[in-house]
């Protein structure tokens, strides 16, 4: 596989702003994605994308896209936390952007808090960063 | 701003209008554009929801779309497999595509957009 050897390790950085169903999935997914494919991924959660990393987080769709949810559910794809867990065993870095966190929060997977300048400082140096 | 590679990531129908605003303004400008259609905002990928889009909310998306695409710009649908189970009538045009596809265009591209 000498191709993919010589093949620039790409940096991914992925910022989840949002917790609802249709915002949670897209992080993820470009998280796994990157990350199976041998880019290094910082995958961050702030404002209220931090719920995702609570064990107690449910993925609801926002109002009028309830349809997702059920059909999700229906073709048997992957929850929000099991897609996660691939993505922290395919080796994605969790940070949780500073400030974001209550007390009474419960992590799902290990995550560090970081400065939102150490982060856009991340991204300003990585092949993709997108915010969802 | 001209020959820059933008991809636009849209994973809500209801900024699907606007984004394809902008694209056009960009694919006009002579930059390359192109646009993953994921989740929610997978469904304008599938002319029987671009009917009732019309029907319902007077919007002429299938006239919007096919200046996009007339333009060049590139339509890709991400993780379609649920619309596909639910009989997809794909927008003529428009690719299916994984995340890999999303990740190889969207590395080569000067600006990844997300709405």
């Amino acid at each position: 596989m000498e191709g993919v050897e010589l093949m620039e390790k790409k940096k991914v950085v992925v910022m989840a702003l949002h917790d609802e169903l249709e915002s949670a999935y897209p992080p993820l997914n470009v998280a796994v994605g990157a990350a199976s494919s041998g880019a290094d991924v910082i995958l961050a959660f702030s404002r209220r994308g931090v719920n995702i990393l609570d064990k107690r987080y449910v993925s609801v769709p926002s109002e009028d896209l309830e349809y997702l949810s059920n059909a999700l559910n229906d073709f048997g794809v992957s929850s929000v936390h099991d897609l996660l867990g691939i993505a922290v065993e395919m080796g994605a870095q969790l940070y949780v952007v500073d400030m974001d966190v209550n007390d009474h929060f419960e992590f799902i997977h290990p995550a560090e808090q970081v400065p939102i300048k150490w982060l856009l400082n991340e991204a300003a140096s990585a092949d993709l960063f997108m915010h969802f | 701003m001209a020959n820059k590679k933008f991809v636009y990531f849209v994973s809500l129908s209801s900024n699907v209008p606007y984004v394809l605003k902008k694209a056009l303004k960009n694919a006009e400008e002579k930059n390359e554009v192109s646009i993953f259609f994921d989740l929610d905002g997978a469904r304008v990928l599938d002319k029987r929801y671009v009917k009732i889009m019309e029907r319902t909310h007077n919007m002429d998306l299938q006239k919007l779309m096919q200046k996009a695409l007339d333009q060049g710009i590139k339509f890709f649908g991400c993780q379609m497999n649920v619309l596909i189970a639910d009989g997809l009538e794909l927008v003529e045009g428009a690719e299916l595509s994984g995340v890999a596809t999303f990740l190889e265009t969207a590395y080569q591209a000067d600006a990844v957009l997300s709405y």
